[in-house]
């Protein structure tokens, strides 16, 4: 039970990563580009995570005393997995931005004009 | 004494990710629970080394969320997130495969948050959640510029903290945790 539990999961991340690589291909610039890549960063890790859990179990279950080694740092990869990947999102969107990258099909952009007031350096913000 | 606190906090952080490293190194004599001494020894002189190299870093002047009972709802937070991402991911998986609905501009989010931390946490939820991204913040009034995927055809600038969430309001779950 547990077993095709694990193959499901890992499956799932497969799908979801592969969506995350089209939609890089398929996306027309660079802002929505991250919105794919994310797919990869979020449901693409999460489920590798829970399937090698889910293996901890299993190793758990059979006695085996490594279980915890998986199931810790599994646990500590997923934490610095979401922390990391959200601060790298964010730096890459802000510097490309700055760096005068502006999307191409566009609706709206309320952050133009702001963009002279956030721009200015940070003595002149506070 | 002013440094003590900082110092305190950077040690302990560094040696709780020490000790998750290095679970599982118990041998059969000479150890700790989980742990054997000298790693633990090894680990508490390197955690107080970067407790001293990072006493500088620090600049918070609040202590909020010193309180443990605040990091307790952060864990209970992770059930209405986890919720959240599932919404986003599909709807992006779907939006990739069909190649339509998308209209993506940046809009002002004005979440009255007060803390740093709020702002921290508002922001890095919604980085993580597919389909939108912090692009700036603007430090001074706590304003969040976010770039979304599908904001539909009609333009509109700013946006109710409420509904930058697919269904449920995780801005006032911030609201209570850092308030």
């Amino acid at each position: 039970m547990i077993e095709e539990l694990i193959v499901i999961f890992v499956v799932t991340s497969i799908v979801f990563s592969a969506l995350g690589v089209a939609g890089l291909f398929r996306f027309p610039d660079f802002y929505t580009r991250i919105h794919a890549a994310g797919l990869v960063g979020s449901f693409g890790v999460l489920f590798a995570g829970l399937a090698v859990l889910l293996y901890a179990y299993l190793l758990y279950a059979a006695g085996e005393p490594v279980w915890f080694n998986y199931g810790a740092h599994v646990l500590f990869a997923l934490a610095i997995v979401v922390v990391t990947a959200t601060t790298s999102t964010h730096a890459i969107a802000s510097s490309a931005y700055r760096s005068g990258n502006t999307p191409k099909r566009l609706v709206v952009d309320a952050l133009e004009q702001d963009k002279l007031k956030m721009m200015a350096p940070e003595e002149t913000r506070k | 004494m002013k440094w003590f606190i900082p110092f305190i906090s950077a040690t302990v952080a560094a040696f709780i990710i020490y000790l998750v490293l290095s679970v599982g190194t118990a041998g059969e004599t000479n150890s700790i629970l989980l742990w054997s001494v000298p790693e633990l020894i090894l680990g508490l002189s390197l955690s107080i080394i970067t407790g001293l190299l990072c006493r500088k870093l620090w600049q918070g002047k609040r202590y909020t969320m010193a309180n443990p009972l605040r990091w307790l709802l952060l864990a209970v937070y992770i059930v209405p997130f986890v919720i959240e991402l599932i919404i986003a991911n599909l709807t992006v998986a779907w939006k990739i495969i069909t190649g339509r609905n998308i209209h993506s501009g940046i809009i002002k989010l004005t979440p009255g948050l007060k803390t740093d931390a709020g702002v921290l946490l508002l922001s890095a939820s919604i980085t993580y959640q597919p389909g939108t991204a912090t692009v700036d913040i603007n430090e001074r009034t706590h304003e969040l510029y976010i770039h979304c995927l599908d904001i539909g055809r009609e333009p509109k600038e700013a946006i109710e903290p409420g509904k930058i969430f697919a269904n449920i309001n995780l801005v006032k779950w911030i609201r209570r945790i850092t308030e």
